[in-house]
């Protein structure tokens, strides 16, 4: 490990360092910041909280150990990774890559080789997602194709066609055996893993745009993620699309509930325009959202969800006191928006730079957010408690 | 700048002349000027039009539409020497002239958008009144800029605004283009790159203004207005360089408007889904004051520079919404000069289309002294100047009598309702200027159905530009279905009347009366005769006939 | 943007060429030259396929990938039908067709303007009111249906560009609005074909004696929209003709196919040139994404639309050309976005006068600048109507002026041209 790759801590604390464990999302600060010489594209924090894995524009993926922040460099993807998952007890790391492979890693080896690379698609894969069991990996891929894995052999077990346009990301229900995937023109796709046929589309024209001026579509989920108890999935994207091509569109995140296939929750962001790229339920009752600004700059935003949300008018005095006022803008009905089912955030945390990806780690009291400016930060949710600055470590000593 | 520098020399020469008296109105004025601005002006100058040519011209500049054979007879036969003015000053008070400006202002404002929340009917009856009772230009931009959709009484005029949805990437370029003169489109996203004049910073200082403004869809009456919050910053990002800034509301370079120190209650109604925001400091409440603004020079150069070209064809500054220092005015003096003229009579239109029309340099002939290039440019003759897809439509319905016909109609309509059934009691008695602006307006609902299918083939919507004749418009004359209901005999009408004369000097002479405005020579009359014997069916023969005088450049074109 | 101040560049261009020439110089021909020259037989009938890509493509998503490297995207290289040429895996029906085309790598406008390029690519020139190579191609080459428009251009949308500079009006591109025929093709009812002929002599004869001492420009482009609308008249059956299944099957059913299609067609009946626009792909933000999607619609059409020139043996009299106004930036964006590039970018070629198979220039392994071979669109020009046999460096045939067709600075690009 190299000077440059020491860790910059804050003054705030170490990353080891024992916080107050009441969780605050109005007091997120930033704890720690890894940096890596391209952007990142995304980060998952292993099950084991011991590891910050990023995919990046480059060929590698990054790891940082959240102890040390010692950075190791896994090579061996031929293009950039997109999505990465852990299997359940955090052993196993997939990183899928818009080489159209996913790769087999062992999380937490010295110097992780991949173990195994597929042709999951041809073309790029967009997205990997490991089935509760841990014994299946979904993904889907610019072949418009989803298909499931088996983890200990590499072999396809399954395939599912009907996307008429790229898919973007694609989920395991986290108790039914099914899968869900979403593509350009936001069709939500219900698949059943047993039957293997399509069970149903839930249409989100909202979340997809047509670009006049350009003649071009945009849409598609940049996150997808469910409750544990897999009653709401959310999908993280764009929506009101101005001028797609100068960034000018308007981030959003839908919960459905996944009984009766409905939406319901619009999560807006204010003013900002950009795109939401990643979402995360809290079990504390809130939703995570990240994004980037067409200026380059970033946020996180925390909704309450549905059933935490205060009294209608506490929530309208709140917008109105806070710096995040509705974006004044007719409703569209021909996309299905519904103003009823429009929230903002009852908080946001301004970041320099734009975040491309968020995960929480297995203590639920922090965040990794993966950052354009190459850099993966950690930001801790709770108040920030001011102690004197952890020694300098000797990056002699840490060399491996 | 080197237009700077032309600005300065021309003021000497200005003021160094021996030429003339000094002039005191401002069309003479601008012949000064014009005459001055070459050094060979005089030797190729064009001569003055003749009487058709000049009554043509007037009539389609300033009532749209060409004269009838009576009104070209009468023209022709006055001895008077100063008829041209009078009739300068007869136009411009008939219905006709405010329905002409309308059109032009129309086109200027709305680019021909289809309607979303003001009818065009509201809108267009706005503009009509406005030209009907000569509301200054300066008080037409105060009604459109601070109307709001809210109140009745000036709803109307709202439909710049509203119908553009108060979106930012529509609503500030159009007022750049329309109030300004300036396209600042390229300087959405970053700089322009190609002209040093349009930075980002000039698109989002007019951003700023209705920034805040918002489309309220009342959900009682269903109607959309304009509401507005009390708060939000514009900023912006250059695509190019990523910079940041942030800005308040000005117009070009002019001082900003800073918000003051924010109130503890700012809002006078604050909005909810059934209230329509009302700030007490409100953004968008500048913009009109900001754009009339006489330290404004972009505003009132702009309009001179386009009341220029409506006459004589040719801005000073051209295409018209490009002012920059990289194209400077032909003119540069005069434009000043007329721009200031305008500011000092209120933006009186009225006053400086008479103004223009009085120039000899708008009187001139559009027959070319000289074949140097260079000098054609300078106004040595009239431009030649395609006919707006109002003008043709009017032009040919009246050329083919339809207007006629319809004119009946709506008299006697007006007749049936003022002298009743002869069981009720007539309605009050009307004053002739009344009753003239009531049968024009009833002439113009009747023939509107026609219009629109003139505009939907001739209007451009890529906004002004150099004439574009498009195939499907030539189609269009040649073939319409349109066109050849208006040549089927009937009545009155021109083909009946030329049908019926045996006559083939006197048919020639009808037709060009009618069509070209002008009587013909003795080659054309004898190519008429010729046209009208080579084929049996006579009246087919004679539409054709007027079909292809319809598709002529003379026609076409206002020379 | 200059404004004309009533001295027109081309008088300067005038006087040069006539200095040059009255001083004795060896600079070639100047004066006027005998109308025969543009009836050389070799060039008659060639025909131009151009296909537009609108906004810019990126050179590094396409013509010229860099994979693997910092700023080449997460895209791959696929290998084509040309041993040692790879092109962007997001055109794998056109790699399949690459025996077909050749590459030139090293363009450099020196401008990242969207009108400058664009024009620059169009007319050769970098100023001045020049006509573009479509008006060009109108003028001197025998078409094998006058019927027709020479220049045609069909785009669902976008600019009406004046493309005649001082041709004559009739060489002017003839816009169709994607595949929507022209209404009012039909003659009204009882006007025979002779009476309309009759019709149409009189208006004639009427303009030109309105013409006389008159300026010209808006009455020339009158008269030639006239002509334009009696050419269509003739060929009405060809744009009422509804397309083929099969067609729609191969080439696909977007706009862009439709066009296409509506393209082959128009080329197989004689068209001169035919343009065939695609929007957009002016990607300052999520460039791979929109490259995925645009090119996607592009790849497939274009190379159904090569392939059945090639079968139809209609590539060795057309001209295909692919282009841009420029490329994208090597570096990406914060929103995964390229911006303007003119300096180190590519087009593709193919068809008559083409040395296929090819590449021509290279940019460095970043991409960042031209390495080897720099040109830009006056060279590129040149080869144009090098390949379909117009000289460049001969006079424009317009009396009283002498006006060389291509950029005399300039020579076109000898490696493209067979």
């Amino acid at each position: 490990m190299t000077d440059k790759d020491t860790p910059k801590a804050t003054e705030a604390v170490t990353p080891a360092a024992a916080e107050p464990a009441v969780i605050d999302p109005t007091k997120t600060h930033k704890v720690v910041e890894y940096k890596h010489e391209r952007p990142l594209t995304t980060c998952q924090i292993d099950p084991q909280g011991r590891y910050v894995f990023a995919g990046a524009e480059d060929l590698n993926v990054c790891r940082w150990n959240l102890q040390s922040g010692k950075k190791t460099v896994l090579p061996g993807h031929r293009s950039w990774v997109r999505s990465i998952r852990f299997s359940p007890d955090g052993e196993w790391c997939f990183t899928a890559a818009w080489d159209g492979q996913i790769g087999w890693w062992k999380t937490a080896e010295e110097t992780p080789q991949s173990v195994r690379m597929i042709e999951a698609h041809h073309g790029s894969t967009r997205w990997v997602d490991v089935s509760p069991c841990g014994q299946f990996l979904a993904t889907c891929g610019n072949d418009k194709l989803v298909r499931v894995w088996n983890v200990a052999d590499g072999k396809q077990v399954g395939e599912f066609s009907g996307h008429q346009t790229h898919p973007y990301a694609v989920n395991f229900h986290p108790h039914e055996k099914q899968l869900v995937s979403q593509d350009l023109m936001g069709n939500i796709k219900i698949w059943d893993l047993a039957g293997g046929k399509e069970v149903c589309t839930i249409e989100a024209p909202i979340m997809t745009g047509y670009d006049t001026k350009f003649a071009a579509d945009m849409g598609g989920a940049r996150d997808m993620q469910f409750t544990p108890d897999g009653k709401i999935l959310a999908s993280a994207g764009i929506t009101r699309v101005v001028n797609s091509f100068a960034g000018q569109q308007d981030p959003l995140i839908l919960l459905i509930d996944w009984q009766t296939r409905q939406i319901i929750r619009q999560l807006r962001t204010g003013s900002f325009q950009g795109i939401a790229w990643g979402v995360r339920f809290h079990p504390d009752g809130f939703v995570i959202g990240a994004g980037a600004h067409q200026g380059g700059r970033g946020e996180l935003w925390f909704w309450h969800m549905p059933d935490q949300e205060p009294a209608k008018e506490e929530q309208v005095a709140k917008e109105e006191k806070d710096d995040q006022k509705p974006a004044p803008k007719p409703a569209d009905s021909k996309k299905g928006e519904n103003p009823e089912l429009d929230r903002q955030p009852f908080h946001v945390t301004k970041l320099d730079k734009g975040a491309r990806s968020v995960d929480i780690s297995p203590d639920l009291s922090r965040l990794a957010v993966a950052h354009t400016d190459g850099f993966a930060r950690i930001y801790q949710m709770t108040q920030e408690i001011k102690t004197k600055p952890a020694p300098a470590t000797d990056p002699e000593k840490t060399k491996s | 700048m080197t237009w700077l520098r032309i600005l300065i020399g021309s003021l000497l020469l200005a003021l160094l002349s021996d030429a003339t008296a000094p002039a005191t109105e401002l069309h003479e004025t601008i012949d000064q000027q014009i005459r001055q601005s070459h050094p060979q002006f005089l030797a190729h100058q064009a001569a003055l039009s003749t009487d058709t040519e000049f009554l043509r011209r007037i009539y389609l500049d300033l009532t749209g539409r060409i004269p009838t054979p009576r009104e070209t007879l009468r023209f022709m036969q006055q001895g008077d020497t100063n008829k041209r003015v009078q009739l300068i000053d007869h136009l411009v008070k008939q219905p006709e002239h405010a329905r002409h400006l309308q059109h032009f202002f129309d086109v200027m404002l709305m680019e021909r958008l289809p309607k979303k929340h003001v009818t065009l009917e509201q809108w267009q009856t706005y503009l009509y009144d406005s030209c009907r009772d000569n509301v200054s230009w300066e008080q037409m931009t105060w009604d459109i800029l601070s109307a709001d959709g809210a109140q009745p009484a000036t709803r109307s005029a709202a439909r710049f605004l509203l119908d553009r949805e108060v979106k930012p990437e529509l609503v500030t370029r159009a007022i750049g283009r329309v109030f300004l003169g300036r396209d600042l489109q390229c300087a959405q996203c970053h700089d322009h790159p190609a002209i040093d004049d349009y930075p980002q910073r000039h698109y989002y200082g007019l951003v700023s203004f209705f920034s805040r403004a918002y489309l309220f869809n009342d959900p009682k009456s269903k109607q959309t207005s304009i509401g507005e919050k009390a708060e939000g910053t514009t900023k912006f990002t250059s695509v190019f360089t990523n910079e940041e800034a942030t800005t308040f509301p000005r117009v070009l370079d002019l001082p900003v408007f800073t918000d003051p120190m924010p109130d503890k209650e700012p809002y006078v109604t604050k909005p909810d889904k059934n209230a329509r925001g009302v700030p007490k400091y409100s953004r968008l409440e500048h913009l009109p004051g900001a754009i009339t603004h006489a330290d404004n020079r972009a505003f009132r150069l702009n309009i001179a520079n386009r009341l220029w070209h409506f006459m004589m064809g040719r801005g000073f500054v051209e295409p018209l919404d490009m002012f920059h220092a990289d194209n400077p005015p032909s003119h540069p003096v005069l434009l000043q000069l007329i721009a200031d003229d305008l500011h000092e009579h209120q933006y009186d239109v009225r006053y400086l289309l008479r103004q223009l029309a009085r120039t000899k340099v708008y009187q001139r002939s559009s027959i070319l002294k000289t074949d140097d290039e260079s000098i054609k440019l300078r106004y040595t003759a009239a431009h030649i100047k395609p006919l707006t897809a109002e003008q043709l439509a009017w032009s040919t319905m009246l050329a083919t009598g339809l207007v006629d016909t319809t004119r009946q109609a709506t008299i006697q309509a007006f007749l049936a309702t003022k002298l009743g059934d002869g069981k009720t009691m007539p309605t009050a008695p009307m004053d002739w200027e009344s009753l003239q602006l009531h049968l024009e307006t009833e002439l113009n609902k009747a023939l509107q159905s026609q219009v629109t299918q003139f505009t939907t083939a001739f209007a451009r919507t890529d906004g002004p530009g150099e004439f574009n004749a498009t195939a499907n418009q030539a189609l269009f004359l040649a073939n319409s279905p349109l066109i050849s209901t208006w040549l089927r005999p009937s009545g009155n009408n021109l083909v009946s009347r030329l049908v019926a004369q045996p006559d083939s000097a006197k048919l020639a002479a009808e037709l060009y009366l009618s069509v070209l405005s002008r009587l013909p020579d003795a080659t054309e009359t004898a190519r008429i005769a010729k046209f009208v014997d080579a084929f049996p069916e006579r009246t087919t023969t004679i539409q054709e006939l007027v079909r292809v005088l319809l598709c002529s450049a003379e026609f076409r074109f206002n020379h | 943007m200059k404004r004309n101040l009533g001295c027109n560049p081309l008088d300067h261009v005038l006087s040069r060429r006539n200095f040059i020439v009255g001083a004795g110089t060896a600079a070639g021909f100047g004066g006027l030259l005998p109308r025969t020259w543009a009836k050389d037989a070799e060039r008659n009938q060639k025909q131009i396929l151009q296909v537009y890509l609108q906004g810019g493509v990126s050179q590094l998503e396409s013509w010229d990938p860099k994979p693997g490297t910092e700023l080449g995207g997460p895209f791959r290289a696929i290998p084509t039908s040309v041993p040692g040429i790879h092109i962007s895996e997001l055109l794998p029906h056109t790699a399949k067709m690459m025996h077909l085309l050749s590459i030139v790598r090293s363009i450099n406008l020196k401008t990242d303007d969207h009108t400058q390029g664009r024009l620059f690519m169009e007319k050769g020139r970098n100023v001045g009111a020049y006509p573009y190579v479509g008006s060009v191609a109108a003028k001197y080459l025998d078409s094998r249906d006058p019927a027709l428009p020479g220049y045609i251009h069909i785009s669902t949308r976008g600019l009406n560009d004046d493309t005649t500079g001082f041709l004559e009006p009739q060489y002017g591109q003839f816009k169709l609005e994607g595949v929507k025929a022209p209404k009012n093709l039909d003659l009204p009812k009882d006007i025979s074909r002779k009476r309309y002929l009759a019709r149409t002599d009189f208006r004639a004869q009427l303009d030109q004696q309105f013409a006389s001492r008159r300026r010209k420009s808006f009455i020339d482009a009158l008269g030639s929209s006239f002509n334009q609308a009696s050419k269509l008249m003739e060929r009405k059956g060809l744009f009422e003709a509804q397309q083929d299944p099969k067609d729609l099957e191969r080439y696909g059913t977007h706009d862009f196919a439709r066009n296409c299609i509506l393209g082959r067609t128009l080329l197989e009946r004689g068209a001169t040139c035919v343009k065939v626009t695609h929007h957009g792909y002016d990607s300052h933000a999520e460039n791979f994404n929109f490259h995925l999607e645009q090119l996607g619609e592009f790849d497939k059409t274009f190379a159904t639309l090569l392939g059945d020139l090639e079968d139809r043996g209609m590539l060795e009299n057309t001209l295909v050309m692919i282009y841009s106004e420029f490329g994208r930036t090597p570096k990406i964006n914060h929103r995964y976005g390229r911006d303007h590039w003119g300096s180190a970018w590519s087009i593709a070629l193919g068809g008559c006068g083409i040395q296929t198979g090819g590449v021509v220039g290279k940019t460095n392994d970043k991409g960042t600048e031209v390495s080897d071979r720099e040109v830009h669109g006056g060279h590129l020009f040149q080869t144009y109507l090098k390949a379909i046999g117009i000289d460049p460096s001969q006079n424009h045939d317009i009396p009283g002026r002498v006006i060389p067709i291509g950029d005399p600075a300039v020579e076109p690009v000898q490696e493209l041209l067979a």
